[in-house]
């Protein structure tokens, strides 16, 4: 009985422990002060670098957290890139392990490669040719690697916090940085490179014409796909009929603003560029017949969407859609 | 998996892609035209006159219905029909003292308010369908022109209402809303009575021919994805572009909503037009088209939207539809 009473009793005891009265909650005293880390706001610049140079769509920018991924690789020895339909993956040897070379060079190397191979498709070039071409490539190359390497040992081991000033200032000078390697990658084969100097003594010139050629078709039909995809929103917002529709499209086709077809980056001409180069063409037409085309109600709206093209020229014209007249990128 | 939209170019397209990415995923399977059934410009061999051919059934096939049937059965309640919201307001009366009648209220109160706000985002499909209208029937009277008017605007307001119904309160229902369609067929309706029958013929040829036109649009994007990441010759731009054509469906201008969407890294592929993609490449594209569409593939984030995301267009009230102006 008095065991059952003495266990009862503890283990009323036992139970009542975790139970608090009013006062047990007088002490208020402060944790102790722990640095919290700002982990959430700290960019890794170096792995951004490559993300953005070598990833983003269009000139947008992305930022990503410090990655890493469990061999120690960057994000861009995951770059893949589609060599007339092969798939090559960057940065990777064959067993897919660490890179053989700089990442920068194997990625350059990459895209590269792709130009290349656009061009043996268009003009089947001889072992020989090919292995001219690739020596003025690799010539190239190291010539772009070395000015890209400089910018991106900047940024090694930088983390910035977005949320100070100086944090701001370094990733406005990192983006300066990552635009000017941008500009270095869109001409790495073209302008005063070796490439584009041996590529007319290296090829016959029938080799040339199927090149020539393959380039305009690439060029007529992305221009064609961005004047009907234009044309659909142009649609919805005026209404356009079939004959006012006819006569927007025949100017502007008729206007082929040379697009860059080679292009040695990621998809750059995103929905938004696409369509202010189509309002910016637009607004080259003689104005004329187009007024004549549309009612006043539609033209006050187009004239406004030509306006829009037309002020957003040289911000177009640096996104590198266009064949640039050759010379060095500048800063 | 990360999925990431270009960014929009306006509040209200940003306001707008906000609600699309809320959207059911069932949603986008069966974001096709339904049946013509009310649309005055269908002709009666079927062909609508404002959209072609369109495949009737759901994007999904055997397989969509087969997989639908097994979800029905196994969870028959999973997939609500909410319940219309009447256009006047006034019928909500006072929140009711029940709490879960008052919890409806209140949330029929949430689907009105973002109503309000889709109105704002669907007037461009008024404006445009008012401008079509006007240019192919000048000859329409004063009271005629006020009563399309009234059409269209109401049809905003019920097309709204329907669409914030189905975000906030949608469930999985069988078929998205179609804005365009549901703003332009109540105009075309009371347009029909006041057109002369060659007006209106016009009217419908106008319409069937902006959809064919769309379709175009569609088809060159999916061909000049394609070719961005599979290095397609010209030949192959020019079969796959046939193919498409001979095979098209009209929820696949579904291409032309792609604002530059990435899954896993990648943009979105066209994997419903696999069947036209297919036989056309060559082994080393055909692997990387299957690794690419596996990763990115549209059935797996596709959404449908269908109206100018922008708010651009002819936003100044045209004075002839209120009558004040005779042409």
């Amino acid at each position: 009985m008095i065991r059952s009473l003495q266990a009862c009793l503890c283990a009323g005891v036992v139970a009542g422990l975790p139970a608090l009265a009013d006062d047990d909650r007088i002490v208020d005293q402060p944790e102790p002060a722990v640095s919290q880390p700002e982990q959430q706001h700290l960019i890794d610049l170096a792995a951004n670098f490559d993300a953005n140079l070598f990833e983003q769509q269009g000139n947008g920018w992305v930022l990503r957290g410090g990655v890493q991924f469990g061999n120690g690789l960057n994000v861009r020895d995951r770059v893949r890139v589609m060599a007339n339909g092969r798939l090559i993956i960057a940065g990777a040897d064959a067993s897919g392990g660490r890179p053989a070379e700089s990442p920068t060079r194997a990625s350059v190397r990459l895209l590269a490669e792709k130009r290349l191979e656009r061009i043996a498709a268009a003009c089947a070039l001889t072992e020989l040719q090919r292995r001219d071409l690739r020596l003025a490539i690799e010539s190239d190359i190291r010539r772009c690697t070395a000015e890209i390497e400089a910018l991106r040992g900047k940024y090694a081991g930088v983390r910035v916090n977005l949320n100070d000033q100086e944090g701001q200032k370094t990733w406005h000078q990192f983006q300066q940085d990552v635009q000017h390697c941008r500009r270095i990658l869109r001409n790495v084969l073209d302008g005063d490179s070796l490439f584009a100097s041996v590529l007319p003594t290296t090829l016959e010139a029938g080799q040339l014409a199927g090149i020539e050629e393959e380039t305009r078709q690439r060029r007529s039909f992305r221009w064609r796909v961005m004047v009907a995809a234009t044309l659909t929103r142009m649609d919805d917002m005026l209404g356009l009929t079939q004959v006012q529709h006819d006569v927007i499209e025949k100017a502007l086709l008729a206007r082929d603003p040379g697009l860059r077809v080679a292009e040695l980056k990621p998809e750059q001409d995103t929905t938004h560029l696409q369509q202010n180069l189509v309002y910016l063409v637009l607004s080259e037409c003689e104005p004329s017949s187009l007024r004549k085309a549309v009612s006043e109600r539609q033209w006050k709206s187009l004239a406004l969407l030509m306006n829009q093209g037309k002020s957003m020229r040289s911000w177009i014209e640096q996104q590198g859609i266009l064949d640039q007249p050759s010379g060095p990128p500048q800063r | 998996m990360t999925m990431r939209g270009a960014t929009p170019s306006t509040p209200i397209a940003a306001a707008a892609a906000c609600l699309l990415v809320l959207t059911p995923p069932g949603a986008a399977i069966f974001a096709e035209k339904p049946a013509a059934d009310g649309d005055p410009t269908v002709a009666e061999d079927g062909d609508d006159a404002a959209g072609g051919r369109a495949s009737r059934g759901p994007v999904g096939g055997i397989l969509g219905i087969g997989v639908r049937a097994v979800f029905d059965a196994i969870a028959p309640g999973a997939r609500r029909t909410p319940q219309p919201i009447p256009i006047d307001e006034g019928e909500d009366g006072e929140m009711p003292n029940d709490p879960a009648r008052a919890q409806a209220w209140q949330q029929r109160k949430q689907v009105r308010q973002q109503a309000k706000h889709m109105e704002q985002i669907f007037q461009p499909l008024l404006h445009t369908e008012l401008e079509m209208i006007r240019q192919t029937c000048p000859d329409l009277t004063g009271e005629a022109r006020r009563e399309i008017l009234a059409a269209g605007r109401a049809a905003v307001t019920k097309t709204a209402l329907e669409f914030a119904t189905q975000q906030l309160i949608g469930g999985q229902p069988r078929l998205a809303v179609d804005a365009r369609r549901s703003i332009r067929v109540p105009m075309a309706t009371a347009l029909k009575p006041h057109a002369s029958a060659e007006q209106f013929a016009a009217y419908g040829r106008e319409q069937q021919a902006r959809h064919a036109r769309r379709a175009r649009a569609a088809r060159v994007a999916i061909v000049a994805k394609l070719d961005r990441h599979l290095d397609l010759s010209a030949a192959q731009r020019r079969a796959i572009e046939e193919d498409l054509e001979g095979h098209w469906e009209d929820a696949w201008v579904r291409e032309l909503d792609d604002n530059g969407m990435v899954i896993n890294g990648e943009r979105t592929a066209p994997d419903y037009a696999k069947a036209c993609i297919d036989p056309h490449l060559d082994e080393r594209q055909l692997s990387e088209w299957q690794r690419w569409h596996r990763a990115a593939g549209q059935a797996v984030g596709g959404f449908h939207a269908g109206w100018n995301l922008d708010g651009q267009g002819l936003h100044e009230p045209d004075r002839w539809w209120s009558g004040e102006e005779e042409r």
